[in-house]
């Protein structure tokens, strides 16, 4: 037992070290889903999954449900995937089209922008007691809704700060996504890859920084790719997962010759993998030439070298975002319980580049983000294995004060330091601590 | 002489069973290397994410191995610091309903289900499965495994063991 409460959730994390309830207690976790999921911009979907009005799919705003939309006049809806009457889920398939969005249960039927749009046999509810002209009876909708270059985030807050406000250097990474389409745009293709384990949904996003434990956790995925790649062809060259599991066995000085960078409202990255680490020998790919030579065409060399090289990996978006723009993929992280979390992974396909690009961003997801990676199930046996550990209450307090204060001011509103400190952790608990503390 | 036949082909059915029932038994026992030898060169492992789903490069897929994918996980797999499998799983393969969906081109279809038990836990598959297979010597090499799992879509837990 501890002496910390609800009233002093600040309490819960100190500059160097977290206090352990805040990935078990269940209580916090429904804090965490109004004050953090329920208040900031939250993803929602890309712009490529409803292209047309009348379209839709599911999303989640944490642990709410939610129906993603396009209207007649074309304006993008976030409404509760839940009726008004008797509160039942809608949409009950992950994306459709549809006139109008019909409940299962007793057919009231509702506009894409969420009113109330008819009701079978109304003269029953309308006499005494029910209006149902009466907003109440819309759905309910995120009150902020808006798009930054394709990628739909809402907030269920109706004001705090805008979305680009809110994204701050961050923004960048979408930009280098949708900048590296020689046509300038990017559609998420290729079906959503969708995952789970049992743990709390800010061990991936603290894990994705964290630049010490690929040493240790995919010590297996580094030497089968090494030793692979020692015994294979010469001259061939390997897939692009092959060369990812590979890469993540540089040494620990290696890996500090790259950097971790914090930003404001929590959002992190690394840069330098490709540079300071990995060599990227996919570049000499064929496909990749031909895919270069089409940016050339669009951009100019010198901003296709410029996009091309931008060297950031695992770009967070707090709080549950993960962006690799190299391999265009994009991840989300959904909190389902305290203790459990699904993975959505999708393939971004680049508008105007040769189809092959997108099909090594699909083999890649299927042979590094999907259930079974040799990668990411090691990640997900040891938050498993944390996540049971720490219901454990002997010892109440995780350290992350690995290289604290060693970080230095870059930027207006940005931190760096060596690549295997924990200024990544350190700036997604702080923003989880500034969000949490305002009731 | 319509018996004679219909003996071949019961004995070519039981012949390509045993082929089956030997990757089982490589599987159920963790001898993987000799399982990924049981591909041929161009061979591939595959476990569609879709029902129907046509293809592995357009949309995503649980497993999609090439050969050389297949030895780096074959590799990993007995690696003594795979954490995925510390402690190991335990899996019973059960393959019935063989049919052959074309003797010319040896496209084989079974069903299959495998148990897989680790840390406390159980997990059941069951799969559609179809192999296309190559004559090789007096046995047989493996051009593709499909493997289409009853809840191929599913939000799933890491998995280990190839089907
Ligand atoms: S619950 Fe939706 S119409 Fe009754
Ligand atoms: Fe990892």
């Amino acid at each position: 037992m501890t002496d910390l409460n609800l009233d002093h959730i600040e309490r819960l994390v100190e500059p160097g070290r977290v206090h352990r309830r805040v990935y078990t207690d269940p209580e916090i976790f429904d804090l965490e889903m109004d004050r953090i999921f329920g208040r900031i911009w939250v993803f929602v979907g890309h712009e490529s999954q409803i292209p047309r009005p009348g379209d839709w799919i599911r999303g989640r705003m944490g642990a709410r449900q939610v129906i993603v939309t396009r209207d007649e006049a074309g304006a993008l809806n976030v409404l509760d995937n839940r009726c008004s009457h008797r509160g039942m889920r809608i949409c009950l398939k992950d994306s459709g089209h549809s006139r109008r969005l019909v409940c299962p249960y007793h057919g009231w039927a509702f506009n894409h922008d969420g009113a109330l749009a008819g009701v079978p046999a109304p003269r029953g509810y309308t006499k005494k007691s029910t209006d149902l002209t009466d907003p109440a009876f819309a759905l309910k909708s995120a009150p902020r809704v808006d798009l930054y270059r394709g990628f739909i985030f809402a907030s269920m807050a109706p004001d705090g700060p805008g979305l680009v406000e809110f994204l701050g250097d961050i923004a960048a990474a979408l930009d280098n996504a949708v900048d590296r389409a020689p046509d300038g745009e990017v559609e998420f293709a290729g079906g959503v890859v969708r995952q789970e384990f049992a743990g709390n949904w800010k061990m991936h996003m603290e894990n994705a920084c964290d630049l010490v434990h690929p040493g240790y956790v995919h010590q297996s995925s580094v030497d089968a790719a090494r030793d692979h790649l020692r015994d294979a062809s010469p001259g061939s060259i390997p897939q692009q997962a092959i060369q990812m599991f590979n890469g993540n066995g540089i040494s620990l000085d290696e890996w500090d010759a790259l950097g971790v960078y914090g930003f404001e409202n929590g959002h992190c990255y690394m840069d330098g993998f490709y540079r300071g680490g990995m060599v990227d020998p996919a570049m000499a790919d064929p496909v990749f030439t031909r895919y270069r030579a089409l940016m050339v065409d669009r951009y100019g060399e010198d901003r296709t070298a410029e996009i091309l090289g931008r060297d950031t990996f695992n770009n967070l978006i707090y709080p549950n975002i993960s962006i690799n723009t190299r391999f265009q993929q994009f991840r989300v992280i959904q909190p389902v319980a305290v203790n459990r979390t699904h993975i959505y992974s999708y393939s971004m396909r680049l508008k105007g580049a040769p189809e092959e690009m997108f099909e090594m961003s699909v083999r890649f997801v299927s042979t590094a983000n999907s259930p079974s990676s040799p990668v990411s199930s090691d990640d997900f046996a040891i938050f498993e294995g944390a996540q049971a550990a720490l219901a454990n209450g002997d010892s109440e307090w995780l350290d992350f004060s690995r290289r604290l204060g060693d970080e230095q001011k870059t930027g207006k509103a940005a931190v760096r330091d060596s690549g295997t400190s924990e200024l990544p952790m350190r700036t997604q608990l702080n923003a989880w601590r500034n969000l949490m503390g305002v009731p | 002489m319509r018996n004679a036949g219909k003996i071949d082909d019961l004995l070519f059915i039981r012949e390509i069973e045993e082929f089956l029932f030997l990757e089982a038994r490589l599987l159920d026992g963790r001898d993987f290397q000799a399982w990924a030898d049981l591909f041929a060169d161009d061979g591939v492992y595959w476990v569609p994410m879709r029902e129907g789903q046509h293809d592995p490069l357009t949309e995503h897929s649980i497993f999609h191995d090439d050969k050389a994918m297949l030895d780096v996980r074959v590799r990993r797999l007995l690696h003594p610091e795979n954490y995925a499998q510390i402690p190991a799983s335990r899996t019973r393969h059960v393959i019935g309903n063989v049919v052959l969906d074309s003797k010319d081109l040896l496209h084989v279809r079974s069903n299959l289900v495998m148990f897989e038990y680790r840390q406390d836990a159980q997990r059941v598959f069951g799969a559609d499965v179809q192999h296309h297979l190559r004559r090789a010597g007096d046995g047989f090499r493996i051009v593709l495994k499909r493997v289409d799992l009853v809840n191929c879509d599913a939000v799933h837990g890491y998995m280990s063991v190839p089907f």
